[in-house]
Formats: structure tokens, sequence, C-alpha cells
């Protein structure tokens, strides 16, 4: 007998099939699906596993088969019990994320031990309830503060990735958003919004840029408020699903803090991340011409090193993302360069498409004084 | 576990179920993306096999899911 299924903002029904157009059948084969439905608020665990009744208490480790049945394990167990410990360092693999985050970021030496540091905690408490040692489950949301292009979304897609190994969460993805995607424009449309955008990085992390924009308590009508009540209540209810990372500059970030009572003691973990040195800029911009299969012609590394020194100091530097983007403007030159060179009826070499000569970089405006109107637009970029 | 017009295919695994981990079964990346519960799945077709939840027509399964929220979805049974 066909049925279809039917859906409705709200749930999803069976009618009849007579009732449905011939126009509205689905183009490819489809599995059988008796009674569809929504995504339930409290999902089950499996067969096997007992049905939720509601959002479980986090920290539902198992405790190992040889401890279970101990009454107290802190005081019958003996101090000498030996745990899984390379068992659980080994299988999780968090040696290979610290490593990759290593190649991937150049120094941040600060940021990278605190990763490391949380890494190891979740380690330890998962080898603490292994044995049935109860303590409080670790707190996991974070605020990352530091200027645009210090490595933040790197470092929160790295993290997402550890917990997702250590299984602390069911996915490990990264949900990336701002104010934009959460606060509606007018009323009722924030609710649903924020909840969609919820409902995407369930199982992973909630990665909210410029966190502070979200609520403006100067305006007493900013739908912002709706957002924090939500995020402040799944950041509580729901931590085994979701890990939420609040990120932006560290003055506004603490601004919104104290704006918003409660948020804070939500956060466990509070990483700042400096801008980046003059060296390390070159450091990042050397693996990126690798990474892109170019290289820079001799004299061409001192011109883009001066080129940094003068970007630094004007408006809205950001750190790697500047480096990227000046380099992206490098090729183009480098482009034209050797298409002009080519139109005049020279035959280039490989040498000629992979080499960053120095005028490709000295003709940036950056040089010509490096502020408004010339070295930077209007909008912040450089030309 | 697929009739109508289903096509069994390659074994894929979605999920897998972990007592050890903190969640109790995660995710393995095979899934659709924005499927978060296990049991939504099940719905949709895939099945627990021990301790994997796996599908055998990982492409309709998307697809269902894809169009789950469509004002009509056709059921070939």
């Amino acid at each position: 007998m066909g049925s279809v299924i039917r859906s409705s903002p709200t749930r999803l029904t069976a009618v009849p099939e007579e009732t449905t157009t011939p126009a509205a059948k689905a183009p490819i084969p489809m599995p059988s699906i008796g009674s569809v439905r929504r995504q339930p608020a409290v999902p089950s665990l499996g067969p096997g596993l007992p049905q939720r009744q509601g959002p479980e208490p986090y920290g539902g480790a198992k405790v190992d088969d040889r401890f279970e049945g101990i009454g107290d394990p802190f005081l019958e167990l003996p101090d000498e019990t030996r745990v899984n410990a390379q068992e659980l360092v080994r299988d999780a693999r968090i040696d290979e994320v610290l490593g990759r985050l290593d190649r991937e970021l150049v120094a941040l030496r600060e940021v990278k031990a605190r990763i490391r540091e949380i890494a190891s905690l979740l380690v330890v408490d998962r080898l603490r309830r292994s044995i049935g040692l109860e303590s409080e489950p670790p707190t996991l949301h974070m605020c990352f503060t530091g200027n645009p292009g210090a490595g933040k979304t790197t470092v929160a897609m790295r993290m997402g990735e550890i917990l997702y190994k250590l299984g602390y969460v069911r996915k490990g993805h990264l949900v990336s958003v701002t104010r934009d995607d959460l606060v509606g424009q007018y009323v009722g449309h924030t609710a649903p919004k924020t909840h969609e955008v919820i409902k995407r990085a369930m199982g992973g992390v909630l990665f909210i840029d410029e966190a502070y924009h979200i609520y403006r308590v100067d305006n007493e009508r900013d739908y912002g408020q709706e957002v924090v009540e939500m995020l402040l209540q799944v950041m509580e209810n729901q931590r085994q699903d979701l890990v939420v990372i609040m990120a932006g500059y560290k003055q506004e970030m603490d601004r919104f803090f104290s704006d918003v009572p409660g948020l804070s003691s939500r956060i466990a973990h509070h990483i700042d991340f400096p801008d980046y040195t003059v060296d390390e800029l070159m450091e990042i911009a050397r693996l990126m011409v690798e990474q892109e299969r170019y290289r820079f012609a001799p004299d061409a590394e001192k011109a883009f090193e001066d080129y940094l020194i003068l970007r630094m100091s004007q408006p809205r530097f950001a750190n790697g993302r500047s480096v990227r983007n000046a380099l992206d403007r490098v090729r183009m030159r480098q482009a034209i360069r050797l298409y002009e060179a080519a139109s005049r009826g020279r035959n280039l070499t490989k040498k000629d498409l992979i080499t960053l000569e120095a005028e490709d970089i000295l003709k940036s405006r950056v040089f010509e004084g490096g502020v408004y109107g010339e070295g930077v637009s209007s909008d912040g970029t450089s030309v | 576990m697929l009739d109508g017009d289903g096509v069994r295919g390659d074994r894929v695994v979605l999920a897998s179920r972990d007592p050890r981990t903190m969640v109790g079964f995660q995710w393995t990346g095979m899934e659709p993306v924005g499927l978060h519960e296990p049991d939504f799945a099940e719905a949709l077709g895939a099945v627990w096999e021990g301790d994997e939840m796996v599908t055998y027509n990982l492409l309709a399964f998307k697809h269902a899911f894809d169009h789950y929220g469509d004002e009509y979805l056709t059921d070939p049974d």
C-alpha cells in the first residue's frame, strides 16, 4: 500500500498516495521509509541501550569491565592499579592532530601548549572514568581571543578533531558563524535562525566569530538577547552534543562577558592568540609560497619583509590572512609581468612560472606611503 | 533492509557505538551533513549491525535525508 510522507513545519504525517501528483515523486530510488520523522530533541542510542528520557548527564563513558561493580574505586582499588594509558593515546592519535597543528601554524607556542594541556586533561579524564573515578565532568566551551588572522579558526578546527578522537563529541566538525547567522531582523525570526545553526553544529564545534556583536547591551530591542539565552541554555544542557567556542578581540570579549552574566562561568578555557612577529610572518609566507609551488627570488624575500613591516603598521592588518592576501596580489603581478613578456615574444621557462620577483612585491602601493587612499583602500585592504 | 526500488550496494558505516566514549556513539563522517540523530537515521533506512550503524545505499540514504523536509516524500512500498 503506497503512502506519502507529507511534512508540515511541525510534523510529518502519512497521507494516501492518491492525493499526490506525479511531479512530486522523488527522482532516484529511495529506501523504504515507513515513518519518517523529524530529528527528535532527545536521541536514542540505538537498540540494546536504554531509551533516553532527556539529555543525559554529561560524562557517560563506561567503566572498563575489570573495574565494574567496585563500590568506591577511590578507596577500594589499589594505588598500583594499571590503566590503559598507552592504548588510549595510541588509538586517539592525538599526537597526529597536534603534529598537524604544529605544521599548519607557525609559532603560537603558548597556544599550542594550551591545546596540549586541554588534550592531556581530556585523556586523563577518560582514564579516570575508565576505572570508575567520578569527578566533575570537564567543561569544554572555550574562548579564543586575538586579532584577525591569528589562527583562531584553524585551532578551533583541530580542537574539534581532538574532541572527536577522544570521544567527547559525536562528529567534531566545525560550524563557523557570526551575528548575521544567528540574529534575525524581525520578531520571531531569531529563534529559528539560531536553532538552525545549533542544529547544524550538533555533535561538533560551534565557532562564533566576533561573538560580542551578538548582543548589543545599549539596544533593548536588539534580538541578540534571545540568541544569548538560547546559547546559555544549550551550553549548559547539551554539553554532550555541542562545544561552543567564542572568538574575537580580547577587550571586546572581556566586555561581552561582563555584560552577560553567566556566560564566562560556562567557558572553561580562555586562550589568547598573540600577534605574529615579522620573522614569524615571513615563515608563514615561505610556507604558503612553498605550498603553492612558487619560490621567492633572492631579493624578493627582503622585499616581502619590507612590505610586511610597512603593512603591519597600517589599519586592519590581519596577521596570516594579510600575508595570504598579499601573496595573492604578488602572484597576480607576477602573472601580469609574465603575460606581458610573452606578448612581447619572450619564451617563458619553468623558472619564470615559479619565481616571484622583488618587482612583483615592490609594485604594491604599500610602498608609496601606506595610508588610506594610497597603500590601503578605504575598506582597509592593502593594494 | 532495502526494498521497493532500493538498490543494495556497498556497506557504508555511518556511525559506531563505543560505550567507552563520553558520548556513547560517534558518527564516522560518512553520514550526510546535518544528520545528527541516530534514530532519525534509522527512520531513513539505516540499520544497526552490532555496534555499527550502516546503510547499503548511501546515495539513496543521502537523498532521503536531503528531502525529508520536502512537501512530499514518496514511499515505494
